[in-house]
């Protein structure tokens, strides 16, 4: 086969557009998510054993369920239940096929995330804390001085992962109408039928998108990692 | 005169259809399986509605075995091409884009299709379709991707945004939860529609959108999709088509599952 030069002319627009999308909606995912599953995880490590049950339950609900089944409850499936359609607050939010593309992305990061936090919480070597514990450390100051960091420095090559998969979960948000490049890709497939072309361009935009990610992680790393090594 | 031509094309249709057209007598059909009356699938694999009764039809003629495949709308046309099934009965409507793609039979039947908008909107009572287009403007309609209508409207309403669906079952709960100012469909879905008690605040536009108000988005009808360059089984399911449109077998489904006529006369 050729490579089909006017249908990527008229491609590359519409995939660019979408492209800002996903950024937006994997922007959400992150932004929210980090800190929400952080907190989750120390809930879940709490020694409450109601509020860690809660957490827990609520990562294994999370983590349990496909996230394409989570987007159909949100959006489908809310739309029929009356007091969300008749209180103007709340429709106002599951109305918008963005906005339910978001809650479902936070949703499911935040329960991966507290998974990975919660790893890396436990796995700090006993005595580190109680080095901090003899010189006094108050537990807050346990936690932002010397838990927090290391479990962050542990959890980062992991959670860069869960980054640029809610990258590519977001496409998921084209089953509810949002156009994200998955969406623009669709629509154009039906279109032109060129679907190679429409999908190895999609892919692109993907890559570039998780490498400038994954990149942005590496960075981060090695920063972390400054003073570990000799 | 009619007639003979067709006692000549089914006698033809005989003499061939020794000949294995698919391998082992199998017809493998691909369809939609979720759109009410057309093809509506259950969860054992078993297909009904009036694609189905052409489908069987059609076997039937042809002494083979229908196979059918079911998937989303939009993936029909790429999945033939890699080999999935060996033909389209889904409703699908021949236009010259999809021309470029894949083959068809004759134009068997078309459907007339509406604009449904809540009961209060201005368009509810539109009397033409340059009204309904110009009102349009700014507003959401919702379409299902993949379908003739949602080039249409792409083409017809530039300034409307278009929400596109994967299938028919999303694309009118979301016009049911007010999301879309208006959806485009075709007629049996809309009857389907209006039988459900979410539809108390829509209605219907009055005014049929035929293949005549833009064959370019709405081509000429539907025909049964194959692939490019299979003249052979073009030829048969041409005069076996033909036949059945001729001896009423199509117009009698038809009248079955839409209590409207549907049939477009044979043009062999």
């Amino acid at each position: 086969m050729t490579l089909d030069l006017e249908l990527i002319a008229m491609a590359l627009p519409l995939l660019a557009t979408g492209a800002l999308v996903t950024i937006k909606l994997a922007a959400v995912g992150v932004g929210v998510g980090l800190p929400l599953g952080l907190g989750l995880a120390l809930l879940r490590l709490a020694p409450n054993r109601l509020l860690a049950g809660l957490g827990d339950g609520y990562a294994g609900l999370f983590r349990g369920t496909p996230m394409l089944v989570q987007l159909f409850i949100l959006y489908y499936g809310l739309a029929e239940v009356p007091v969300i359609r008749q209180t103007p607050a709340l429709w106002w939010f599951f109305r918008d096929a963005l906005f339910c593309a978001g809650l479902a992305v936070v949703l499911n990061t935040t329960a991966y995330t507290s998974e990975i936090f919660r790893t890396a919480l436990r796995a700090i070597p006993q005595g580190q804390i109680e080095a901090a514990l003899a010189v006094g450390m108050r537990p807050w100051t346990l936690l932002t001085r010397i838990r927090l960091p290391l479990a962050f420095r542990n959890a980062l090559p992991v959670y860069a992962s869960e980054a640029i998969t809610v990258v590519k979960e977001t496409s998921l948000a084209s089953t509810i109408t949002v156009l994200e490049i998955t969406g623009q890709a669709k629509r154009l497939m039906s279109q032109t039928f060129g679907i190679l072309e429409i999908f190895a361009l999609a892919s692109l935009f993907y890559l570039v998108i998780n490498l400038a990610c994954l990149g942005a992680f590496a960075v981060l790393e090695r920063r972390q990692a400054r003073g570990m090594r000799p | 005169m009619k007639h003979t031509l067709c006692t000549f094309l089914t006698a033809g249709l005989i003499s061939v259809a020794g000949m294995a057209l698919a391998d082992n007598g199998i017809l493998r059909i691909g369809t939609e399986g979720d759109a009410p009356n057309f093809s509506m699938a259950d969860a054992a694999g078993n297909v009904t509605g009036f694609d189905a009764d052409v489908a069987n039809a059609l076997c039937a003629k042809l002494e083979m075995t229908c196979q059918f495949v079911v998937q989303s709308f939009s993936t029909l046309v790429p999945s033939m091409d890699t080999d999935r099934f060996d033909v389209i009965i889904s409703g699908l409507g021949i236009t010259d884009e999809r021309r470029e793609k894949i083959d068809y039979t004759i134009p068997y039947a078309s459907t007339p299709q509406y604009f449904v908008v809540a009961k209060d909107s201005p368009l509810a009572s539109a009397k033409d379709l340059d009204t309904i287009l110009a009102g349009l403007k700014g507003k959401t309609v919702g379409v299902v991707n993949g379908t003739t209508y949602a080039r249409f409207v792409a083409k017809m309403a530039p300034e409307a945004t278009l929400n596109t669906y994967e299938a028919t079952t999303q694309q009118l709960a979301d016009l049911a939860a007010g999301r879309v100012d208006a959806a485009l469909s075709d007629s049996p879905t809309w009857a389907d529609f209006f039988k459900t008690p979410e539809s108390a605040g829509y209605t219907k536009i009055d005014l049929r959108i035929l293949p005549t108000a833009d064959h370019e988005t709405l081509g000429y009808g539907m025909g049964v999709g194959l692939k490019k360059g299979n003249a052979a089984l073009q030829a048969k399911l041409d005069s076996a088509m033909c036949a059945l449109i001729t001896d009423g077998t199509i117009a009698a489904s038809s009248m079955k599952w839409f209590g409207e006529d549907y049939t477009l006369p044979c043009a062999k």
